[in-house]
């Protein structure tokens, strides 16, 4: 298939949400990965001006075989891209017939917005500015190697490490073959954007995992010790669950869940990759899991990262038609699903713990979900001021939100996200969390923990004497 | 008669010869030849005629131009290409209605970008509108909404205007290249300062009062 029909077949299937971009673009039949992903990307970033100029121009009018996806594919490449090849001689007769009517178009739209370069036509969203400056995290496997030794490797192989952070600003202007440690998850390595690791050997071998630090923190806010039995729901495609097993040290338990075989069959892979041998998966959908099962009695962490709008997700904002805001409709129905997860997930009778998050910035599926959770469960649960230090947090809709954290790629360099903690509220002895981070947090709560187990076995033990 | 940065085309009229130099001078053979410039447009880098042009005028202009202008015959429904389109070296405007492949014949033998435009709500752009690469005149009644985007498109400073004693059809009553512009004889002062002003004729810079117009501007007191 040529290029141009190929990438008319993948706008198609965007369009009629069959996948997504890569994902089409990697099951279609054209060798050149790189270049059709490129073209697809940018037909799709340009779309709104495009549109405009062939709606101006009438070309779908006067050229009636043509398609409306591969006149967008062509008409990008002949005025904003890098001109056009000879893909065939039908399309090149056709633009001949209609170049200097496009041409003009284009410039007249120019005329209209006041502005003279290309790029300015873009809306604010398309920018890819934001998507280029987020370095790339690196979470290293302690299942399989420990941090000094991967630390180790990259310096081998040529980059130069600059030690543990202090600040985001370390971060932040980090580049070229620099790399460092991150200042809140010591197995967590920060190299600068757009380093391409996917090819790397420690990644193939499982060593190491790719993957971003705000979806790192839902496990880490977690903390399960050792032995201890997990749900992951919505698990697929699996990094936040390997990251469960690698805190878990493979002793204990995780059942994970996930409606689409697919992905499910994905995250196998991975998890095999990872080396995580505690988790047990399972196709189903998670609001059909019993809390009163056997199985599931000692469940006393539960990791909920339900799927969706994704509007936080980086390399959704390439590829979404006009930038990511879902509709309406599809907001409410994502956070329904939400709702009756969450307060599914918190009837589980051991349940402890739960975290709660989602790779999305709108707040009908952040606060408002957790607020109409708090609500059902009040007296029962209660949010759990985490990681104060965290500079971005939950949009204050309601008392107690602020203990909710945001990540956002101008305020933490990392992807959109959302994190919420649940703690049941009634006194339960249990360990403390292992927070591996720098924050005085865990140190404040311990000793009234240590309290309340010494009243507790004060009171047990008066009645004996 | 008209005119373009390298070649000018006249009928035999009693124009003296000596108004014209150093560019081509094209004399029209014999009033069977039914030339107006309102049939034809041309810029520096070509001509266009319309299909009622019969070969032996073509073979006529042919010989008599340099190589560097490519001419065209041109088959199109509205055949009065200088009413319908007018152009400089760089940018066309032409009739809402032109065909599509009149569209790009311009855009290739005259090397321009082509833009479908009205002026003044008038689809007879070529009329209503003369533009050389320094300047514009358009239609009195053009808006400043419209002047202003005609110039973005145009990227040349336009001014609306009239010539020959407040005639609105501009085309009709002037021709203009980069350096000179022949009005018609009705033409008031004030309209040949616009032309002259806008159109960047005068030779005019601040300097010259001390040089060449010293003479004329200082009598000798002594």
């Amino acid at each position: 298939m040529g290029l141009y029909a190929a990438a008319a077949a993948v706008l198609a299937g965007a369009e009629g949400r069959q996948g997504s971009l890569k994902g089409l673009v990697y099951s279609s039949s054209f060798q050149n990965v790189k270049q059709l992903y490129a073209l697809v990307c940018e037909t799709q970033r340009y779309s709104a001006v495009l549109d405009a100029v062939i709606a101006n121009a009438g070309l779908l009018r006067a050229e009636k075989k043509l398609r409306p996806h591969l006149a967008k594919v062509l008409v990008y490449e002949l005025l904003l891209g890098k001109g056009f090849r000879g893909g065939g001689g039908r399309w090149k007769a056709l633009l001949g017939r209609h170049q200097a009517r496009l041409k003009a178009e284009l410039a007249r739209l120019k005329v209209h917005r006041g502005v003279s370069r290309n790029e300015d036509l873009l809306e604010e969203r398309s920018r890819p500015g934001q998507a280029y400056q987020v370095p790339r995290f690196v979470r290293v496997n302690t299942l399989k190697t420990c941090p000094e030794d991967a630390i180790d490797y990259f310096k081998r192989q040529g980059f130069s490490y600059q030690g543990r952070a202090s600040s985001l600003e370390d971060l932040r202007t980090l580049k070229g073959q620099h790399f460092l440690l991150d200042p809140l998850l010591s197995e967590l390595l920060v190299f600068p954007a757009q380093t391409d690791l996917h090819d790397h050997p420690l990644y193939r071998a499982g060593h190491l995992i790719l993957q971003d630090k705000a979806s790192c923190l839902p496990a880490m806010l977690l903390s399960p010790p050792p032995g201890s039995h997990v749900i992951d729901a919505c698990a697929a495609p699996g990094n936040k669950t390997s990251y469960i097993a690698a805190l878990l040290k493979n002793q204990g338990k995780i059942f994970a869940f996930d409606q689409d075989a697919k992905r499910l069959a994905a995250m196998a892979t991975l998890l095999a990759r990872a080396g995580v041998s505690c988790c047990e998966l399972a196709e189903k959908d998670f609001l059909t899991v019993s809390p009163s099962d056997q199985r599931y009695s000692q469940v006393q962490y539960i990791l909920l990262d339900p799927s969706c709008s994704g509007s936080g997700m980086l390399s959704r904002q390439l590829e979404e038609h006009g930038g990511g805001t879902p509709s309406k409709e599809r907001l409410q129905a994502l956070a329904g699903f939400q709702q009756r997860a969450l307060c599914h997930a918190l009837t589980f009778p051991s349940l402890q713990r739960l975290v709660y998050s989602t790779c999305s910035l709108c707040q009908e599926e952040n606060e408002d979900v957790v607020q109409v959770a708090l609500q059902q469960n009040s007296g029962v649960f209660r949010l759990a001021p985490v990681l104060p230090t965290w500079p971005h947090r939950g949009l204050s809709t309601f008392p107690g939100s602020e203990h909710c954290l945001r990540a956002s790629p101008e305020t933490t360099l990392t992807g959109g996200f959302f994190i919420a903690v649940f703690e049941r509220a009634e006194v339960v002895p249990g360990p403390a969390p292992q927070d591996k981070a720098v924050a005085p947090e865990p140190l404040s709560k311990a000793p009234k923990r240590k309290r309340r187990r010494k009243a507790a076995a004060g009171a047990s033990v008066e009645p004996s004497t | 008669m008209f005119l373009s940065i390298n070649f000018c085309l006249i009928a035999i009229t009693k124009v003296p010869r000596s108004y014209f130099s150093y560019i081509y001078i094209l004399h029209s053979l014999n009033t069977s030849l039914e030339w107006h410039p309102c049939t034809l447009t041309w810029n520096r880098h070509g001509l266009l005629v319309p299909n009622n042009t019969t070969d032996q005028e073509l073979q006529h202009i042919r010989n008599s131009l340099p190589d560097s202008v490519q001419i065209r015959r041109v088959e199109e429904r509205l055949s009065a290409l200088g009413n319908v389109t007018t152009c400089n070296d760089y940018v066309a405007l032409v009739h809402p209605d032109l065909d599509r492949e009149t569209e790009e014949i311009l855009a290739d033998v005259l090397k321009v970008e082509v833009f479908r435009q009205t002026v003044a709500d008038q689809v007879l752009v070529g009329s209503y509108c003369v533009f050389s690469n320094q300047g514009g005149l358009v239609h009195p009644k053009t808006s400043i909404e419209d002047q202003d985007e005609l110039s973005s498109l145009l990227q040349v400073p336009l001014v609306a205007g009239t010539v020959n004693r407040g005639s609105e059809v501009i085309a009709a009553g002037m021709v203009v290249n980069d350096w000179c512009a022949f009005c018609g004889l009705d033409t008031t002062s004030t309209e040949l300062s616009v032309v002259e002003s806008v159109f960047k004729l005068n030779e005019a810079k601040p300097s010259t009062i001390a040089t060449s117009m010293r003479d004329s501007l200082i009598d000798s007191l002594t």
